[in-house]
């Protein structure tokens, strides 16, 4: 056979560049791989599978949340949907895989909702409050956020790697925040980097204590920790 | 012509570098590289150098933990601990029946110097402020300084139900002490938070996520950043004066569990 490269190289490339660009999320980019390669036979019903795809994530998230990644089984997320283990095959390799694209959607979302936060107008205790406040919401109603945080260590060398670098940047923003607040005097000083990895620390951790029929409602637990981060313990003069 | 005798010269120091540079690559393990050294200088007997006269099984579970650490409890074998001791499969299974047991006896360890920590920290006869900057001064220097907790907060699912169900109650232990400090200060008007089962587990997760991200060779001390921990803990972001949260706290009690 002369022809050796498939025609298709260069468009799963670019799928691949745009996903890590962010403008494909990896559902999206598994989904046409998928259809373009003919693993899924004719890409028929585009919107059907993607939402597919969506749905296997959400319902592996679920059960990874709530029994942990290495006690839950292809079929187990298969029988949330009534799929069977060949179904569920069908759109992911490997339970690996699967929750490479749980994270890779946690991550995708808290980079999105924390620049819109930061983005609003107001000064940076208005902008950093939203930040945390979605951040926090994230990680209380996300079970994906929840598998990011505790299943993270399970995923392949490469796929760390790159999302480490995505996390930093996340706190870089959070702490560009603090510091600009730091400088208009809004904030107090200290290490910036401690304080900001302090934040974050405290809201990933909800994944370790967090139930959803506690005593608190979602709302209420976002707001106490929210309070907490900026205002401290310690008890402030009253207005 | 041949002059053997400063060839024959033995530059010790140049061996130790050749060594240490292996460690820094990883090629070798910090105990192999210890070792080797003192051997050279003729301090270490033949045989099994780590272990003499030393409690046997604490050798087992430190080198267990660093290697677990470096290398993630997975894809760590009985062999490799083995070898970072230079003793044998079999001299491990004298100590431990598995490896998941020396995990279980790692994180056990952890658990139980972080709830001293604590313990000693909130017994103290002094204000609500004082007792919770020392109890949590030393729950961080316990987490920061010992590869252990990172080692446990790490591979908590890989523990039996069983064995996390004793740890939880450890934790639930800690949980409480802090929480009883943070409610007496609540009551002296000393503390304002919006909920204290919520401050302590924001408190401790702000803490527990430096095991992740906290480099001993880097340019912060564990000291340093315990000390900025807990006055960021205390005193929060925002300069200090009034509260900037939103309204006052509505009644979130739900009366559900606790």
């Amino acid at each position: 056979m002369p022809e050796t490269t498939s025609p298709l190289t260069a468009v799963v490339s670019s799928l691949k560049e745009a996903q890590r660009r962010g403008e494909l999320s990896s559902a999206e980019l598994s989904w046409s791989l998928a259809a373009l390669t003919g693993r899924r036979g004719r890409a028929t019903t585009r919107t059907k599978g993607a939402d597919r795809t969506d749905e296997i994530l959400d319902a592996a998230a679920r059960v990874f949340r709530r029994r942990g990644f290495h006690r839950t089984t292809i079929e187990g997320i298969g029988t949330q949907l009534k799929l069977t283990k060949a179904g569920v095959y069908h759109y992911f390799a490997s339970k690996q895989e699967i929750l490479e694209a749980i994270c890779e959607r946690a991550i995708a979302q808290i980079e999105s909702d924390m620049a819109a936060a930061l983005r609003q107008p107001g000064d940076p205790l208005v902008q950093l409050k939203g930040a945390i406040e979605c951040y926090a919401e994230i990680l209380i109603r996300q079970d994906s956020a929840a598998v990011l945080m505790r299943h993270f260590d399970e995923q392949s060398e490469t796929v760390k790697r790159e999302q480490t670098k995505r996390r930093k940047a996340i706190e870089l923003t959070l702490r560009q925040k603090l510091e600009e607040g730091v400088e208009q005097g809004v904030f107090d000083g200290g290490d910036t980097r401690v304080t900001g990895l302090a934040m974050v620390g405290a809201l990933n951790w909800i994944f370790s204590w967090y139930e959803r029929d506690g005593r608190l409602s979602a709302e209420a637990v976002r707001e106490a920790l929210v309070s907490l981060l900026l205002d401290g313990v310690l008890a402030r003069p009253p207005d | 012509v041949k002059q053997d005798a400063p060839e024959a010269a033995i530059h010790a120091e140049k061996i130790d570098d050749v060594l240490r540079r292996a460690a820094e690559r990883g090629d070798i393990s910090g105990s192999q590289l210890e070792w080797s050294i003192r051997r050279l200088a003729g301090n270490a007997r033949r045989g099994n150098p780590r272990l003499g006269g030393r409690d046997r099984r604490q050798d087992i579970l430190r080198a267990a933990t660093t290697t677990f650490a470096r290398r993630g409890y997975r894809h760590t074998t009985l062999e490799d601990i083995a070898n970072e001791l230079f003793m044998t499969k079999a001299g491990i299974y004298h100590y431990f029946s598995s490896k998941v047991a020396i995990l279980e006896a790692i994180v056990e360890q952890a658990m139980v110097a972080a709830e001293d920590a604590v313990a000693t920290g909130t017994a103290q006869r002094t204000t609500p402020t004082e007792r919770l900057r020392r109890a949590l001064r030393n729950y961080a220097s316990v987490v920061l300084e010992q590869e252990a907790q990172s080692v446990s907060f790490s591979h908590f699912d890989e523990l039996s139900s069983q064995v996390q169900a004793a740890l939880n109650t450890r934790r639930k232990t800690i949980e409480a002490a802090l929480r009883k400090v943070v409610e007496e200060g609540v009551a002296l008007r000393e503390f304002e938070v919006k909920d204290s089962h919520i401050a302590v587990f924001g408190i401790l997760g702000a803490i527990n996520w430096c095991c992740f991200w906290y480099d001993p060779g880097g340019r912060l001390s564990a000291e340093a950043l315990v000390g900025e921990l807990i006055e960021r803990v205390l005193n929060g972001v925002v300069s200090r004066g009034p509260r900037s949260s939103v309204a006052p706290a509505p009644n979130h009690h739900l009366g559900r569990n606790d």
